[in-house]
């Protein structure tokens, strides 16, 4: 499903240079659900940035469904991060000027044949999965930061994505938020079968999860 | 739809780039429509000169000396016998107009009211055909009436009103000019609707038959007299001019005895010509015009635009992260453009709306000091709103949107979509 060959990534500034993934080589397969950790700055973001087409490694190959990444175009990535992927960010990154159905609907819009209707139909399964179907029409000022998470949620998965890559997801939530985050991304692993990679600090999740790849200063160590 | 209410939600959370963006469009396109409506006016169809698109103007005669008078050069009205000989009964012609060469105001007295200042031209009987006046009351006069130097005259409907209290009651009642001793009254043989000063060839108060003033007999090289052809149908010019020069030649041999000879001004004119190329002299001098107008446009959409430009910039910059997590989710560059184009062309129309009903109502309030050159006896505005509202002015509003938002948002949006997505999420965070 994602396979990680000789991926490495070097960041250039004009004073330093941080070499923040060393020639990683990984694979996850079809309804995997990984946990990746390892302390601040080791490159756990960057790698799932790679993964997930919205930056390019400096040298390696990332193969998605068999698909080679790395001579495809800005357009090619973006209808393929469309189709295949959903992002769930630590700081939730809901448009704030769009209410809760407009920020759910969006990958939809950015998908040709679907109707308004069909759209509408679609936000409002999956914000009954995640248990928002009542806060339809709120604004992301007024939910809390729980309930913003199950909304990006929402939007991670609204477009039938088969991976989901979570940074972090519970990182700005309380514990009892977090743990019901954790239990929704359970069981879009366990119901729907969906690959769902995600970064955390936190060992007892990580221990909940199939698989838990390490890093150190960009290299995997386990 | 979608992007209204985004638009509306974004704009409500910081107002100073809405109304800031809407202001300057609004001032920018204030000034272009008031600009486009003021060259529009000088050729738009506007009663009673409706057929503009079909009159030649026979312009001002230009005389130059030749052999003792050379170096010498006129620039004159023409005598009435010459601009007959010229342009009258020319083929493709439906009817002539002449017209005494300036409209001044002149005191003028009748009934029983006190006497006041009225503009009056003096127009031959083919003027009544060229242009397609109102009457209210009564009838231009005849050419019967026009050969025989019948006293008559024609009034509006404001000087009717002052004079006799009435339209109705002007008819077959006389009146008196100052400018004319021994004072013999004129017969008014019609009232018609006020005339827009703007519409200024026909533009008069009172009109007068040119055969009763003695202005068809002076035998002089200059005159006093312009006049307008009506063609039979549009692009008549050029087989008019070719006759016109034909005549020319035989006016010329006449002129030989007194030294002097019409040279070249490119007449008849049309009426895009009229107001530059005969006082000018040169056809080119339209283009010229033309290229001088275009630059004032250009420079109009500019400056806004540089300032507008200035606003999306920031404006985006507080939602790079917006623009990261749309990227994220599956726009594309071309799409990221198309958006932000989008959106903002719905601020730029609505500063374009206020703009174009700004211009509308200035233009209506100040239209007799906008245009002519003229000092005469008018009062009040003539041109309605209605005159000036042209289906073409809400498409060049809706056009000089387009270009406006494209001149001022396509750099900040090509920017936008060139971010590196990473980049612009972590943006807020870094
Ligand atoms: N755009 C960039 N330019 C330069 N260096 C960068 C950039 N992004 C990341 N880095 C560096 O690359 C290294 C890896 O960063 P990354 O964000 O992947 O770490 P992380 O494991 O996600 O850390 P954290 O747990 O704090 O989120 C760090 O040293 C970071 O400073
Ligand atoms: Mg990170």
């Amino acid at each position: 499903m994602i396979k990680l060959t000789d991926v490495s990534k070097l960041y250039r500034t004009s004073e330093i240079e941080t070499l923040a993934l060393e020639k990683v080589n990984l694979e996850i397969n079809k309804g995997e659900f990984v946990s990746v950790m390892g302390p601040s700055g080791c490159g756990k973001s960057t790698l799932l940035n790679i993964i997930g087409l919205l930056d390019t490694p400096t040298t390696g190959v990332v193969e998605i469904d068999g698909i080679k990444t790395d001579t495809l175009g800005d357009a090619s990535k973006t209808a393929m991060r469309n189709a295949r992927l959903g992002f769930v960010f630590q700081s939730f990154h809901l448009i704030p000027s769009l209410n809760v159905t407009d920020n759910v609907e969006l990958p939809l819009i950015y998908r040709s044949g679907i109707s308004a209707s069909e759209r509408r139909e679609r936000v409002r399964e999956v914000l009954e999965r995640v248990g928002l179907s009542h806060r339809m029409r709120h604004m992301p000022a007024q939910l809390s930061g729980g309930q913003c998470q199950r909304v990006a949620i929402a939007r991670a998965i609204v477009g039938n994505p088969d991976i989901i890559l979570a940074d972090e997801p519970t990182g700005n939530l309380d514990t009892r938020m977090g743990a019901e985050v954790m239990e929704i991304l359970h069981r879009l692993n366990k119901e729907d079968g969906r690959t769902v990679v995600m970064v955390t600090h936190n060992e007892e999740q990580a221990r909940d999860t199939e698989r838990i790849i390490r890093f150190l200063d960009g290299r995997q160590i386990g | 739809m979608r992007y209204i209410k985004q638009l509306w939600r974004e704009l409500r959370s910081a107002p100073l780039f809405g109304i800031v963006t809407i202001a300057g469009t609004a001032l920018s396109l204030f000034l272009i429509m008031v600009a486009m409506m003021m060259e529009n006016v000088k050729v738009m169809p506007l009663a009673p000169e409706s057929n503009r698109a079909r009159f030649l103007y026979t312009g001002r005669q230009k005389l130059t000396g030749i052999e003792n008078n050379e170096g010498r050069t006129f620039e004159t009205p023409y005598p009435y016998r010459t601009i007959c000989e010229l342009f009258d009964s020319i083929p493709g012609m439906e009817a002539f107009a002449i017209y005494s060469q300036g409209c001044r105001p002149q005191m003028v007295w009748g009934g029983d009211r006190k006497q006041f200042m009225a503009d009056f031209l003096e127009v031959n009987d083919g003027f009544w055909k060229v242009f397609d006046f109102t009457f209210l009351a009564g009838r231009p006069f005849t050419t019967e009436e026009y050969v025989s130097e019948a006293r008559l005259a024609v009034i509006t409907e404001e000087v009717a009103r002052r004079m006799f209290g009435s339209v109705d009651g002007a008819v077959g009642h006389e009146i008196t000019i100052n400018r004319f001793p021994p004072y013999q009254p004129f017969k008014v043989v019609g009232v018609v609707r006020d005339v827009p000063t703007v519409a200024d060839t026909a533009y008069g108060q009172i009109w007068l038959p040119l055969t009763a003033m003695g202005r068809t007999t002076d035998d002089n090289i200059t005159g006093s007299v312009n006049g307008v052809i009506l063609a039979d149908r549009e692009g008549r010019r050029e087989e008019v001019r070719a006759e016109y020069l034909r005549r020319r030649e035989i006016v010329n041999k006449r002129l030989k005895e007194v030294n002097m000879q019409h040279y070249d001004l490119g007449a008849p004119y049309l009426v895009s010509e009229f107001r530059t190329a005969m006082w000018n002299g040169f056809r080119d001098s339209v283009d010229m015009d033309k290229v001088k107008f275009y630059t004032m446009i250009v420079i109009l959409l500019l400056v806004p635009a540089i300032n507008i430009s200035n606003m999306t910039q920031s404006r985006l910059r507080r939602r790079i992260k917006e623009i990261g997590v749309r990227r994220a989710f599956g726009c594309t560059r071309g799409r990221m453009i198309r958006e932000i184009l989008t959106e903002n062309f719905f601020l730029t129309l609505a500063g374009g709306v206020v703009g174009m009903l700004a211009s509308l109502v200035f233009v209506w309030l100040s239209a007799d000091y906008l245009w002519s050159n003229y000092d005469g006896a008018a009062s009040g505005s003539f041109v309605s709103i209605a005159t000036l509202l042209d289906w073409r002015i809400a498409l060049y509003t809706i056009g000089a949107c387009f270009v406006l938002n494209i001149l001022s948002n396509g750099v900040p949006a090509w920017r936008a979509a060139r971010l590196n997505p990473v980049e612009a999420i972590g943006g807020l965070q870094k």
